[in-house]
């Protein structure tokens, strides 16, 4: 009994031990509930069959850990609710049934002018990158290495080795692969239902990447990154953006250029390049015009390699259907227009239309957005025009979409 | 006769009622009269306080219990009112493409403008370390539960020398690149 005693003391004195060393301990996340309904296919808006419907939990824990070391753990769950019985017929993203996973596990040391980041994280990269436009973002098992030795410069060097975005498997063979797919709307991460481990190996063996990102040209960031996608692509993306000054502030000019080589033979590389003309002015209201064509290839060039939505962040990239801009032998532009009333709400008009070369996948999307936050809950209402060879025989349809989030 | 003996019960429960106090880890504590001190656990019921000790009784708590500070500890709030370089933190800082401004004002809030979008919220300063010249931001605290902080987000800020330059470090780690901002006013 004694000893027993003797024993949870000790266990308490290391537990108040090693909670002395923990600061700056932050619980946070927030709950979404996202609805998307569409006339598309002969539907009806706001029919179950035509609408699809999910809520989402996430909670996240950070904290300052001994040595200086930052650490972050996080899980995401989602849930229909039981919409599907009546309100709608399909999820947003995962799978039908109940389901959670680990979606943030890191560790971060900072070493004079070198961070070095481990663990399962957000990446914030051209090329490989978490989406945070659907219910679920997909995050990466990954180690990544900053450096600010040189002045204005961040060096940036980072190995993927996993993640649960939807073009890492899962394959076929693989234990998850008895999982029947369900159709989702957005399709960013893949299913985590019954258990199973939504994170596969990013793409066949892993992926390396190594950027640098300069603001050392007056009014200019200038970025590089190199990925080698292991046994299956080599990239490339250079981008620069020019930020005038002075009595042309709120002027911004960008140029985007980027490769996809890929390792398969018989196949084209691709490459994009894009450019953007923005003008901000002080009052809220925001202007953007934007250009990109790409190369006739075999699979494009310039999207996330992280997932199969074909989501990218070249200038002209289209509000909700993505992929077509991206596309082999493709020419697109898109005009935006911003205001943010402060108090009242914020509003988005964007059109963005594409060329095919081929004339078999051109796409017109005009989108119309209006968010506003009362307090914790963040509200936007979005609705947008599709017409696109490939989608609803050729016709043009329509898509309302509501998205609610409570941050706390 | 019973009013004597009531008033002198009102009077002795009055002399021994203990006095009750949160410690600022959260704790609530009763002073007892006789020098010695107990952890209770504070509940609500129909509007009112109850202190349940850990011997197994209650007692009801009829005044509002006080936080109290750890006298020779200096907290973090002391040492940031005192601290230059938290003062340094008053005032506009914008980067300089103007996609990002942080503006601190000293009554505790701040309006913050990400990707041509403001909002303003409320901060507070959690930790300074003067020889790193990092401050680690409290921002949209929703509540607090003793040493947790629920809601909103830390913020580690490293402001230069010459205390017009800020790198946003907490930005850094999430989004791979340096976020400079340059005080305006």
């Amino acid at each position: 009994m004694k000893f027993a005693k003797l024993s949870l003391a000790a266990v308490m004195a290391m537990g108040v031990s090693a909670f002395a060393d923990v600061q700056n301990i932050k619980v946070t996340g927030d709950a979404k509930l996202y609805y998307s309904t569409t006339d598309a296919n002969n539907g009806d808006l706001f029919d179950q069959k035509s609408s699809s419907g999910q809520a989402a939990l996430d909670v996240g824990v950070s904290a300052d850990l001994a040595d200086g070391v930052a650490g972050k753990i996080g899980v995401t769950m989602l849930n229909t609710l039981g919409l599907e019985n009546n309100l709608v017929s399909s999820v947003w993203d995962g799978g039908l049934s109940n389901q959670w996973w680990v979606s943030e596990a890191w560790l971060a040391k900072k070493i004079a002018n070198t961070t070095v980041k481990v663990g399962r994280q957000t990446l914030d990269t051209p090329l490989a990158f978490t989406e945070t436009w659907s219910i679920a973002q997909n995050t990466f098992d990954a180690a990544v290495v900053l450096n600010n030795d040189i002045p204005n410069t961040t060096l940036v060097a980072a190995w993927v080795g996993r993640g649960n975005g939807t073009s890492a498997t899962p394959t076929i063979g693989n234990t998850n692969s008895a999982l029947a797919p369900i159709a989702s709307l957005a399709g960013v991460v893949n299913n985590a239902q019954n258990g199973n481990d939504p994170f596969g190996t990013y793409q066949q063996d892993g992926a390396y990447a190594f950027g640098a990102v300069t603001t050392a040209i007056p009014m200019t960031t200038a970025q590089g990154w190199y990925y080698n996608v292991e046994d299956v692509a080599t990239a490339y993306w250079l981008q620069a953006d020019v930020a005038l000054e002075n009595e042309l502030k709120g002027l911004a000019l960008g140029a985007q250029y980027a490769t996809l080589n890929l390792d398969a033979a018989n196949t084209d590389d691709g490459a994009i390049w894009a450019v953007r003309v923005g003008y901000a002015m002080d009052n809220g209201l925001s202007f953007a015009g934007a250009y990109s064509s790409s190369d006739k290839s075999t699979a494009g060039a310039g999207w996330n390699t992280a997932t199969t939505t074909g989501a990218s962040k070249i200038y002209t990239e289209a509000w909700w259907n993505y992929g077509y801009v991206t596309s082999s032998d493709v020419d697109a532009y898109k005009l935006s227009a911003e205001y943010n009333a402060e108090d009242i709400a914020d509003f988005t008009v964007a059109y963005t239309s594409t060329d095919d070369g081929s004339s078999t996948k051109n796409l017109d999307e005009f989108t119309v957005t209006a968010s506003r936050s009362y307090g914790s809950i963040d509200t936007s209402l979005v609705y947008f025009n599709t017409k696109a060879d490939d989608q609803n025989n050729g016709d043009s349809y329509n898509t309302v979409q509501v998205y609610l989030t409570y941050n706390f | 006769m019973p009013k004597k003996i009531l008033f002198l019960s009102i009077l002795s429960i009055l002399a021994f009622a203990s006095e009750f106090v949160t410690l600022e880890d959260g704790r609530v504590i009763m002073l007892k009269d006789d020098g010695r001190y107990e952890e209770v656990t504070l509940i609500n019921k129909n509007g009112k306080q109850i202190a349940l000790k850990k011997d197994g009784t209650w007692e009801e708590v009829s005044q509002e219990v006080p936080v109290v500070e750890t006298i020779g500890k200096k907290t973090t709030q002391n040492r940031a009112a005192s601290s230059e370089l938290v003062k340094s933190l008053i005032g506009r800082w914008e980067s300089k493409n103007g996609a990002f401004v942080y503006e601190f004002l000293p009554d505790g809030t701040m309006r913050i403008k990400r990707d041509n979008r403001w909002r303003s919220t409320k901060y507070k300063v959690d930790e300074v370390n003067e020889k790193k010249r990092n401050i680690v931001l409290n921002i949209g605290e929703g509540s607090r539960l003793g040493f947790l902080s629920i809601g909103g987000e830390h913020r580690t800020l490293h402001i230069e020398e010459d205390n017009k330059t800020m790198h946003d470090e907490s930005y850094r780690v999430k989004h791979l690149r340096d976020l400079v901002l340059i005080k305006e006013r």
